[in-house]
């Protein structure tokens, strides 16, 4: 008798311990019934409880906005270099699913917790803030200021009794814009949308023929898209650490003329102009030359009038500050979009199945021909060489 | 035979085999019906452009045509998963590749061919793509950027890593329906991942973890980390995060998904070769 | 050309090739000769790599099949498999140009329009294979196997399905290679014209090589066989299965013909056996209307080897090879 191995041979070779094709109609019935599993979760509304927050008076490049950290929020952003203000709260806190967010009851409670707060790098305090009153824009309010350069941090309230207040120890990441740069608010010179901003110099303005803009130069900065997101709202889930947004921080207050770059230069003034909203179902408004002579009132903006003309397809502009040099950062290009008829587009589409079609009818003629060629089956008399 | 002369014969074999391949790909009617499938995507992609700038007076883009060659890479892509999943079970299935084992064929020059046409189909799709959009650019005077050109050949590297998995999975199946079939139980689970995922995301959304019914907390850390294995997995997942990084400018990160990507799709012909040698070619 | 050493192939507790030594000279016809079942086409996958060993040794050239042989061995091997498998989209001559390619044979557009001269089917060179005949498909498969001019050349059933005349074909075309100094290795349950050219016959049963033996001493052991063929008045799908359980008969062939009712029915010794068929035939409900007894001789077309023909073939008797 012939003893034979155990070895598995390769016919009953299997990559998955079970065939995909078993497998596969039971996984979307096994992900349904977990998913609804957590259907029930859901409807379960935690109770208002008494929490430790810190409430904000922070600033967001532009001005001062007030913020909120419920516990749910573990770490605080804030710009760099800047004084914004922490005030250790004691409030009830709710958490509301529809919206997804906690909200403090501050009419039924909102004390403030005694103590100093304590400003950590690594595990090493490295400043300590008292609480004291203060006035932003007007606003006063009872907190610490914190004012620190960019890194990261870990912030707690120290009670008067030399214990750490419970839930305020937070993380604290103190960011500054990536780099500055500037941008334009536009908007054309009637209809219904609201201003287009371009930041990015990379970015192109295409216009329609006969299109007037009107284009007001702004310092912008550029932000981490995550952290700026939860500066100004702690409690978002939006906001990409791996990606950058331009926050449009101020008028830029020194502009000269606005260059536009055909081959040969043109100069564009910034004007004052007025809006003029359209009356009855119309809806809208419409950019009106400001007559500082006629008019009683100041204007609405001041801005550079760009106008979109047939003989040039695309152009360059730039802006020039006041003493005529360069602005880095303020060159477009400007791109006019001649009307096309939008389903000539589909035409291109239809060309490969064209030549799909035209290569495989030609392939199965050059077949036909060649089968009609088959010879009848050999009667035995071809020899062997 | 040394290993230069081996790999010399090896890479000849290949060429021979991926020209075959790639003569049917071309007399294959769904390769043209793609290409204008996805050339009609650009084309509604760029016209919703065209009449909102017409509409509004004007529109400010910095990439007006990565969006429609990204379209245009997911389909292709699609396309190719499906092609390269079959391509191996239906030489089995049919008997050709045995046969073609009987002659100096050896397991990597084969899947080697069966990658290099599954790619020269690609990069035939990815010229018709480019010839389009620099004809759309031209009709509709959109800017024709150079990132265009780096978007597409990102889409190389990552549509290779799509091929080898469609290959391996293709060494895997006997005939090409269990093929078929595999692949779509994989992509159905990819999506019902994701779907969990931000199911369970948004139900946990801006809660403290505190504050998590247990259920509730045990199944996003489930789909949390089904949704980063099957992210780190999925050959298209590269593509996505190829082109998020063009548009962000990040030339170092650029590279690295690429490398990624070519490093993926090594992996996955070198399992894909060790299967065809366990299973055979009957 | 081709030496084995204790080859051997299982799958899970079935031994499909048990301890095989197989030594082919070159130039040599050498027919491995078995029923179905037999681990023939189980060896010949072994020998071209594409079933591995479970234990035992190869060498073809002189050389193992270790990944740096695997081409300078292949590359010297042509093949004609036991069903032929063309692609749907190639034409003949496509086909052809692609494992000429594939071998890198030179001058392969000369090479492929004498060999396809040679077959007759140079009139056909824009045709797909697949719709073909088989015999047509048969001469594709062995241009194939021969466009690099191999110096061995491995057949697996060469004449299945084929007529008399595609059996002749095959036949000139082995005696062409031998005279040529090339090694054939035929793999076939068939004795035909074609295994009758062999140098050397080994007999395969049971994943073992029972015995070699030239090919006329062992067409003197099946010397003698009887063959009868019948004719029944109507169709009785039950009779082979019952006629093939009588000792004194070695196969049963069909049924064939109109309304399926002719059946060849092969006999052991050399013992008048017709009244014995006849009584079992009716026994079992057949009504005879023709029955004519046919000796094999030499020059007969194909005798197929079935299990009962080992003992016979390999010169024991039958009780004694059943035990």
């Amino acid at each position: 008798m012939v003893r034979h191995s155990r070895r598995r041979s390769s016919t009953s070779f299997r990559w998955f311990p079970v065939p995909a094709a078993k497998f596969a109609p039971w996984l979307p019935l096994a992900l349904t019934l977990l998913l609804l599993a957590a259907a029930p979760a859901q409807s379960q509304e935690p109770e208002k409880t008494e929490s430790f927050v810190y409430r904000g008076r922070v600033f967001n490049g532009l001005d001062y906005t007030d913020t909120f950290y419920p516990p749910s929020v573990e770490t605080i952003y804030l710009l760099a270099n800047r004084e914004n203000i922490l005030s250790p709260r004691r409030t009830r806190v709710t958490f509301r699913p529809l919206t997804g967010v906690y909200e403090a009851d501050w009419t039924s409670m909102n004390r403030t917790v005694a103590g100093e707060l304590e400003i950590l790098s690594g595990n090493e305090v490295i400043a300590t803030v008292p609480q004291q009153s203060h006035g932003i824009q007007s606003h006063a309010d009872q907190g610490s200021v914190v004012s620190l350069p960019t890194g990261r941090y870990a912030v707690r309230v120290r009670a008067d009794d030399g214990s750490i207040v419970p839930g305020s120890q937070k993380q604290l990441v103190v960011f500054a814009p990536r780099r500055q740069g500037l941008g334009y608010q536009m908007v054309p010179q009637e209809g219904w949308i609201r201003p287009a901003h371009t930041d990015d110099p990379a970015d192109v303005i295409y216009a329609r023929e006969g299109a007037v803009l009107y284009l007001q130069p702004y310092v912008a900065e550029e932000y981490n898209d995550l952290y700026y997101t939860r500066l100004e709202d702690p409690q978002s889930q939006s906001g990409r650490k791996d990606h950058w947004t331009w926050v449009h921080v101020r008028p830029f207050e020194r502009a000269g003329d606005l260059i536009l770059d055909f081959g040969q230069t043109v100069k564009v003034l910034a004007m004052p102009y007025r809006v003029e909203q359209l009356p009855g179902s119309r809806l809208g408004y419409k950019v009106v030359d400001y007559d500082p002579v006629a008019e009683e009132r100041p204007p609405d903006f001041v801005a550079y009038q760009l106008f979109v003309d047939a003989h040039h397809a695309s152009y360059r502009l730039q802006l020039q500050d006041a003493d005529g040099r360069t602005v880095l950062g303020s060159q477009r290009q400007v791109h006019r979009v001649p009307e096309v008829n939008s389903w000539a587009l589909y035409f291109l589409a239809g060309l490969p199945t064209t030549v799909g079609v035209y290569l495989l009818v030609s392939r199965h003629e050059r077949l036909v021909t060649g089968r009609k060629a088959l010879p009848p089956e050999s009667n035995g008399h071809e020899l062997w060489q | 035979m040394n290993r230069v002369d081996t790999w010399r014969f090896r890479w000849q074999l290949a060429r021979t085999i991926g020209r075959r391949d790639l003569h049917v790909a071309i007399y294959d009617i769904r390769l043209y019906a793609t290409l204008s499938a996805t050339i009609a995507i650009a084309a509604t992609l760029l016209r919703n452009d065209v009449e909102s700038i017409q509409g509004n007076g004007f529109v400010i883009l910095s990439n007006p045509l990565l969006i429609p060659l990204f379209g245009a890479a997911v389909v292709s892509s699609i396309y190719l998963a499906v092609a390269s999943t079959t391509t191996v079970a239906r030489e089995r299935e049919r008997g050709t590749l045995e046969v073609l084992f009987y002659g100096p064929v050896d397991a990597v020059a084969y899947l080697l061919g069966k990658v290099l046409a599954q790619m020269g189909v690609y990069a035939l799709m990815v010229a018709v793509y480019l010839a389009a959009l620099a004809l759309y650019a031209l009709i509709i005077n959109f800017v024709f950027a150079l990132n265009l050109l780096l978007a597409a050949l990102l889409s190389v590297a990552t549509t290779s890593a799509v091929v080898t998995v469609g290959i391996l999975l293709s060494t895997l199946h006997r005939s090409v329906r269990s093929a078929l079939l595999t692949l779509l139980a994989i992509a159905l689970a990819f999506l019902g991942v994701q779907l969990g995922h931000d199911h369970v995301c948004s139900l946990t959304s801006g809660m403290a973890r505190g504050d998590y019914n247990p259920l509730l907390l045990a199944l996003q850390t489930l789909f949390t980390w089904l949704d980063r294995i099957f992210n780190s997995l999925s050959p298209l997942a590269y593509l996505k995060r190829g082109f998020d990084v063009l548009l962000r400018g990040s030339v170092a990160e650029y590279v690295l998904t690429m490398g990624l990507s070519l490093l993926y799709s090594a992996v996955a012909f070198g399992l894909a070769v060790w299967t065809l040698r366990r299973k055979g070619v009957r | 050309m081709i030496q084995t050493d204790t080859l051997t192939r299982r799958y899970g507790n079935l031994t499909a090739v048990n301890a095989l030594n197989l030594h082919v000279r070159p130039g040599e016809v050498y027919v491995l000769l078995g029923p179905n079942g037999a681990g023939k086409t189980t060896t010949l996958l072994m020998l071209l790599g594409i079933l591995p060993p479970s234990s035992g040794s190869i060498r073809l050239f002189g050389l193992s099949p270790v990944p740096g042989n695997y081409y300078a061995i292949k590359r010297r091997v042509g093949v004609v498999g036991e069903k032929q498998h063309f692609y749907d989209d190639m034409t003949v001559r496509q086909y052809l140009r692609f494992f000429a390619d594939l071998y890198a044979v030179e001058k392969a557009d000369e090479r492929i329009h004498s060999l396809m001269e040679a077959v007759g089917l140079s009139d056909c060179p824009d045709v797909r294979p697949r719709g073909g005949s088989p015999g047509m498909k048969q001469k594709l498969a062995f241009v194939r196997a021969l466009l690099p001019d191999p110096d061995l050349l491995i057949l697996d059933e060469p004449t299945s399905g084929l007529d008399l005349s595609g059996i002749c074909q095959v036949r000139q075309l082995v005696q062409a290679q031998s005279q040529a100094g090339k090694t054939v290795l035929i793999s076939s349950h068939i004795l035909s014209a074609v295994e009758r050219t062999a140098h050397r016959v080994g007999i395969v049963h049971r994943g073992r090589l029972l015995s070699e033996n030239t090919s006329a001493g062992l067409h003197a052991r099946l010397a003698g066989a009887q063959q009868i063929d019948l004719e029944l008045a109507d169709p009785c799908p039950d009779l082979p299965q019952d006629l093939a359980r009588l000792p004194f008969v070695r196969a049963v062939e069909g049924p064939t013909g109109e309304n399926a009712r002719r059946f060849t029915v092969h006999l052991t010794g050399d013992t008048d056996m017709r009244a014995q068929l006849s009584r079992a035939v009716t026994v079992q409900g057949g009504v005879i209307v023709a029955m004519q007894p046919k000796e094999i001789r030499q020059a007969d077309t194909r005798v197929t080897i079935t299990e009962g023909d080992i003992p016979r073939l390999v010169g024991q008797t039958k009780a004694r090879a059943a035990a």
